[in-house]
C-alpha cells in the first residue's frame, strides 16, 4: 500500500486502488478509504476532487454500438446454424442481409489454365450442378439458393449447385456477371474464375473471365472482397491476394503474379455514397426509377407502360439488394413481380 | 461475475443439449455488446466485428465447449474476440497496419455537470489528453481494468502476457499518465511566464 499522507488530488488520479474505489468499489477498498480518511481529515478535499474528476471522465461511446435487434439476429443465427438440416425452420432475419450487400463487378479473363472444371471441389457435395450459358445478348438474372443475385452477361457461363454446401457457397464462371451476395458470415462466397477465387464479405460483386480474353478485373461497389489466385481455395494461404473496398478494382497481371489496383474512374452508382443519393426518390414517377434500376443492374424489367406512368413513388432504396428493391416498389404501387426468364416482369 | 453464476443455475443438467442451447443464447445475449463494443475499439469496422463474435458462439459449440463449467468465461470472451478480430483486421487492412501498433480507440468526455469550478475542469482535460497520449497497449489495459471490471490474472489472459506483465504495463499507465502532466504543468506554466513577463 502507497503512503498517501502527503497525496494531492493529481497523485491520486493516478493511482489505481483509488480509482478502483470510485469505479467498482470493493469491501476491501470501503474500509480502507474510510479508515484512512477518517485518519487524514485535511486530505479530505484533494479526495473529493480527485473523486469528482474520475466521475467526470466518462468513455466516448463508439460511434457503433450493437442493437437489441442485432443480438436478437445472432441468436437466431446461432440457433439456426446448430440445428440438424432435416429439422430446420427457414426463419432467417431479412433485415441483417439487407443492410450488408455488398456489390462487385468481377471482369476476369484467364491466359492460364481454363480448363479447371468445377466438379472437382462440388463433387464433395451431394447436390446437383446447374450449369447456365448466357447465349442471349442481354444479361441474364439468376437467383441462387441463398437468395443471392447474380446478373450473368451476354457469352458468360455460370455453374452453381441447386443447394449449397453446409459449409460455403461456391460458384464458377466463365466471362462476366454482376453479384449481389446474402451476407452469410457462416458461410463464405467464393467465385472461381480459372485460378482466380473472390471472396465476398457479404454482398454483390461483377466478375467477367471470357475463354481467350486475357485480363481478370474485379470491381467493387460495396462491401469488402478478397481476391486470390490460389490453386486451391480462399485460405488465406494465396500466393498474391488483394482486399478490395467500394470503389476499387483490380487486375490480375499473369507475368507479374500480381495485382494492380486502381479507383474507378468514375464512382460507381451502386457504391454506399452514389447509391444514397441516386436511390432516394421524393414523388419520383415509376418509370425514372425504373429506368435507373435496370442502369445499375444491367437488367430488364418489364411492366404496363401505359398503367404506371403517372405513379410517383417515395422510397429510400439503397441499401436494399435488387429484389427487395422491386419488392418495396411493388409494394408501393401494390403490384407484384415476379424472376422468369432471367428478367424481372412488375404486374 | 453475476452473469456465470446464472448461467450455472439456468444448468441443472448441463449435459443436455437443451440446455447447453438455453445456455449458449443466455450467453450471446449477456456478451455480444460489451464484445462488441471491445472489438470495435481495435476495428473500427462493425461487418468484420460482428463476423468475428457470430463464429465465435458457433466455434465454442462445435468444439463442444461447455460454458456452465468455466467460471472465468468473460475473460475467455474477451480474449477469443481479441485474438479473432486482430486477425481478421490484419487480413483485411494489412496495407494500413504498422508492425506491432494494433491501435485501440479510447476517447473520453467530460461530463461537465459534475464539475462546476474551473480548475477542476482544466485538470480533468489534462487527464483526458494525458491518456490519450498513451500508447494502445496502455489504453487498452485501463479499459479492462476499470471500465470492464477485470482483475490482473483475467487481463493477463486476455492480452496474452504474464501477469507480472500486466501489473507493469499498468504501473507504466499510471506513471506516464504522472510524467505527462509534469510536461502539460510545465508548459502551463512557462506560458503564463513569458504572458507575464
Amino acid at each position: 500500500m502507497n503512503d498517501y499522507r502527503n497525496y494531492e488530488a493529481e497523485d491520486f488520479l493516478c493511482d489505481g486502488f483509488f480509482i478502483e474505489w470510485v469505479l467498482n468499489p470493493k469491501p476491501e477498498h470501503r474500509v480502507f478509504w474510510q479508515t484512512w480518511l477518517s485518519e487524514n481529515p485535511d486530505r479530505r478535499e484533494h479526495v473529493r476532487k480527485a473523486v469528482v474528476i474520475i466521475r467526470a471522465l466518462q468513455i466516448k461511446p463508439n460511434d457503433k454500438q450493437l442493437s437489441d435487434q442485432d443480438v436478437a439476429d445472432m441468436s437466431e443465427r446461432f440457433l439456426h446454424s446448430i440445428t440438424p438440416k432435416h429439422s430446420r425452420l427457414f426463419k432467417l432475419s431479412t433485415r441483417w442481409t439487407a443492410a450488408a450487400a455488398v456489390l462487385i463487378l468481377v471482369v476476369g479473363t484467364i491466359l492460364f489454365k481454363q480448363n479447371r472444371q468445377s466438379p472437382d471441389i462440388l463433387a464433395t457435395t451431394q447436390s446437383s450442378l446447374v450449369k447456365v450459358y448466357n447465349d442471349k445478348q442481354t444479361p441474364q438474372l439468376l437467383q441462387l439458393a441463398d437468395g443471392s443475385i447474380v446478373v450473368l452477361k451476354s457469352r458468360s457461363e455460370i455453374t452453381y449447385p441447386l443447394k449449397f454446401s453446409s459449409t460455403n457457397r461456391e460458384v464458377f464462371l466463365k466471362g462476366e456477371a454482376f453479384f449481389e451476395v446474402r451476407k452469410d458470415s457462416l458461410k463464405a462466397f467464393l467465385i472461381h474464375t480459372g485460378n482466380m477465387v473472390t471472396k465476398v464479405l457479404g454482398t454483390s460483386f461483377t466478375v467477367s473471365a471470357y475463354d481467350g480474353d486475357n485480363g481478370f478485373r474485379v470491381m467493387v461497389n460495396t462491401g469488402k472482397v478478397e481476391v486470390s489466385n490460389n490453386q486451391k481455395s480462399a485460405d488465406g494461404s494465396a500466393k498474391a491476394s488483394v482486399i478490395l473496398t467500394p470503389n476499387l478494382q483490380t487486375v490480375y497481371q499473369p507475368k507479374l503474379s500480381s495485382f494492380k489496383t486502381n479507383p474507378v474512374s468514375i464512382p460507381l452508382i451502386l457504391s454506399p455514397s452514389l447509391a444514397k443519393k441516386e436511390f432516394s426518390f421524393t414523388n419520383a414517377p415509376l418509370p425514372v426509377i425504373i429506368k435507373k434500376l435496370e442502369q445499375a443492374y444491367g437488367v430488364t424489367i418489364s411492366y404496363d407502360k401505359e398503367k404506371y406512368e403517372e405513379v410517383t413513388v417515395t422510397a429510400s432504396l439503397s441499401k436494399l439488394p435488387l429484389d427487395e428493391k422491386v419488392r418495396a416498389i411493388c409494394k408501393a404501387i401494390d403490384a407484384v413481380y415476379e424472376f422468369k426468364d432471367g428478367t424481372i416482369s412488375i404486374k | 461475475m453475476n452473469g456465470e453464476k446464472i448461467i450455472k443455475e439456468n444448468l441443472p443438467e448441463p449435459r443436455q443439449e437443451d440446455h447447453q442451447r438455453r445456455a449458449y443464447t443466455d450467453l450471446i445475449k449477456k456478451y455480444s455488446k460489451q464484445l462488441f463494443d471491445f472489438g470495435y475499439r481495435f476495428c473500427p469496422d462493425e461487418d468484420i466485428v460482428k463476423d468475428c463474435i457470430q463464429q465465435l458462439y458457433l466455434d465454442l459449440w462445435n468444439r463442444r465447449f461447455d460454458i456452465s463449467e468455466n467460471s472465468t468465461i468473460k475473460s475467455y470472451l474477451f480474449k477469443a474476440i481479441r485474438n479473432r478480430v486482430l486477425r481478421e483486421k490484419n487480413k483485411w487492412f494489412k496495407e494500413e497496419l504498422l508492425e506491432e501498433d494494433y491501435g485501440f480507440v479510447l476517447d473520453f468526455a467530460i461530463d461537465s455537470k459534475l464539475i462546476t469550478d474551473t480548475a477542476n475542469l482544466e485538470l480533468a482535460q489534462k487527464v483526458r489528453k494525458a491518456i490519450q497520449t498513451l500508447p494502445a497497449r496502455q489504453r487498452e489495459i485501463i479499459y479492462l481494468k476499470f471500465f470492464e471490471d477485470l482483475d490482473i490474472q483475467q487481463i493477463s489472459s486476455i492480452m496474452n502476457i504474464n501477469k507480472q506483465s500486466a501489473h507493469n504495463l499498468l504501473q507504466k499507465a499510471y506513471s506516464s499518465l504522472r510524467a505527462d502532466w509534469s510536461v502539460l504543468f510545465l508548459l502551463f506554466a512557462t506560458t503564463l511566464q513569458l504572458y507575464r513577463s
